[in-house]
């Protein structure tokens, strides 16, 4: 009987250590409706239907680099990991787009600012799995970026200012964002709404810039960054991505992740990139 | 609760007969439970009624002679692998782990033909391709019937945007794209409406999507779970190649077969299903689920 109990109690001790030694074991892999004539996962889940039987696909394990905190990244990482999870460990969930992002501008939009939008988001077209690209026709998009007339203020009417220099100057003085995520997460359309009426082009642009940006990861701004990022309270309007900020970017969609993400499995994953060769 | 699920079975299961409409007809030697038995008859037992008592786990059933059971149908037992089930469950019942009070969920079916109706904002195109889209599950599905209507009070489905009339007072104060669903006593839903704000759904593309994985959702107040993959309309995550898979086909034909009890809790249905598999494998015996009209 001693035995027994110990035996039990070393399982019960060691579980946790084994039970999560893959990727698959965070993130669990969806079940492909897979006919049975395609190449399947062996010891994998099948289900039995009535004329036919589908097997789990094969998937690869990914390669967790990217979450890696050496000494030269560890800036990089903390950054990302307080950007998307709040230094919260379990509430706040990663949202990432998990379809193409086409987007269309509303022709109200100076010509020049339009122009200059698209010639700036064409940089981060070699991050994989986030693919941006604009159409002009409505009914192709996903992503809307629409004037209005309406009075748009994120802010609360009681948010006080230092100046009213700085609330005209503040991106979410007249422009907010909607997305739609499904379940799990992910994103896969949206609406970016901006009154134009108060806005020169630099500032217009500039706005757009920042706020598109944020909404490719639900990022938020933040005063001590460097005025070269785009979430920087200072942001200096460059014509260029910062390093920074397309690090974040490739962090953020190096997989599109099947099961939802927060801050404790986030540090699972550093875990298991530990032991990957 | 073991004299409910002995009384259900007794009711559902009928073991011999064909699988066809039935009026209501005399069999000949039928147990029920004891306490089955004082609820129907209300009259005392005799003597001669204890000869004939069958004694099975730790319940008395009681012999009825001349049995007049009520108008209906009886549909063999549609078994199914464990696998199955199991994502069944957590679809169908609403429950993401199964545990004791999750039992309690209900499975919720349309009982009467779906008849849609949509406001004067939903584009043609979009009527077409919901209607398209909902014919051509219902055409692959067993009593489920869809059709569209011109006049909202021969419908029992709605669909409409924020800004038209409000169709479902309930909904009034929804600040998002939902749907409202309406169920008896017996687990049937009899009415249902969406309400779509096309503000952020803004283009007819969008919204087709949304409207057919509201269809699919609202065929049973059905949960989504993360097992599948995001093709699938049952997975919890988007898919802009969203597809009736052939998984979730045999789904949806399984909540509206005849081969298992309507409108039951999770506990019920395992419990039926336990014993029509004990009886299917140690008797080898056709089980029949009897649904009276």
């Amino acid at each position: 009987m001693m035995k027994l109990i110990l035996v039990f109690c070393f399982n019960f001790i060691l579980f946790p250590a084994f039970a999560q030694n893959s990727y698959f074991d965070i993130v669990k892999p969806r079940i492909d409706c897979l006919p049975n004539n395609k190449p399947a996962l062996q010891n994998g889940e099948y289900i039995v239907l009535t004329k036919d039987t589908l097997y789990t696909k094969m998937r690869l394990e990914p390669d967790l680099d990217f979450v890696k905190s050496t000494k030269e990244r560890r800036r990089i990482v903390s950054r990302y990991a307080s950007q998307i999870f709040r230094f919260e460990d379990s509430t706040s969930i990663l949202k990432q787009w998990n379809s193409d992002i086409v987007v269309y501008l509303d022709k109200q939009i100076p010509k020049e600012v339009s122009e200059n939008l698209m010639t700036f988001y064409e940089q981060i077209n070699e991050i994989n799995n986030l693919n941006i690209s604009f159409t002009s026709k409505l009914k192709d998009a996903n992503y809307y970026i629409k004037v209005t007339s309406e009075k748009v203020n994120v802010y609360g009417e009681d948010y006080i200012f230092n100046s009213e220099e700085e609330r005209l100057k503040d991106i979410y003085t007249g422009a907010t964002y909607r997305i739609i995520t499904d379940n799990n997460y992910k994103n896969y359309a949206g609406v970016l709404k901006i009154n134009i009426s108060n806005s020169d082009n630099e500032f217009l642009l500039k706005q757009l810039k920042q706020m598109f940006f944020i909404s490719l990861g639900q990022f938020y701004k933040y005063y001590g960054y460097e005025e070269t990022s785009l979430l920087s309270d200072k942001y200096n309007n460059s014509d260029t991505i910062s390093d920074n900020d397309l690090e974040l970017l490739r962090m953020h969609y190096a997989i599109i992740y099947e099961q939802k993400i927060n801050g404790n499995t986030f540090k699972a994953l550093q875990e298991i990139q530990k032991n990957q060769r | 609760m073991k004299h409910v699920i002995i009384f259900l079975v007794l009711i559902c299961f009928y073991l011999n007969g064909q699988a066809q409409h039935q009026k209501n007809d005399t069999l000949k030697h039928v147990y029920i439970t004891l306490k089955s038995y004082k609820q129907k008859y209300k009259k005392p037992l005799t003597q001669k009624d204890s000869l004939s008592f069958l004694f099975k786990d730790n319940d008395t059933l009681v012999l009825v002679e001349n049995y007049l059971r009520p108008n209906g149908v009886g549909v063999p037992y549609e078994y199914k692998d464990s696998t199955f089930l199991h994502y069944y469950k957590k679809i169908a019942f609403r429950t993401k782990s199964i545990d004791s009070l999750d039992k309690k969920q209900t499975m919720r079916y349309w009982k009467d033909d779906i008849k849609v109706f949509f406001s004067k904002s939903v584009e043609k195109r979009t009527r077409n391709d919901f209607m398209s889209f909902a014919k051509s599950v219902a055409n692959q599905v067993d009593s489920l019937n869809v059709s569209e209507v011109k006049h909202v009070e021969d419908s029992n489905y709605i669909v409409y945007y924020f800004g038209d009339y409000e169709y479902e007072s309930r909904m009034k104060h929804y600040k998002n794209s939902d749907f409202y669903l309406s169920w008896n006593k017996h687990q049937q839903i009899y009415s249902c409406s969406v309400k779509i704000d096309t503000d952020l759904y803004f283009n007819e593309a969008l919204i087709q999507e949304i409207l057919k994985d509201y269809f699919i959702i609202t065929l049973g107040h059905f949960s989504k779970i993360n097992d599948f993959s995001c093709e699938s309309y049952f997975a919890d995550c988007y898919s802009k190649n969203k597809q009736l898979t052939t998984l979730d086909i045999e789904l949806i034909k399984y909540h509206y077969s005849y081969g298992i009890c309507k409108g039951t809790n999770l506990e019920t249905f395992e419990e039926q299903h336990e014993i029509a598999k004990e009886t299917l494998n140690s008797h080898n015996r056709k089980v029949r689920f009897y649904h009276p009209y």
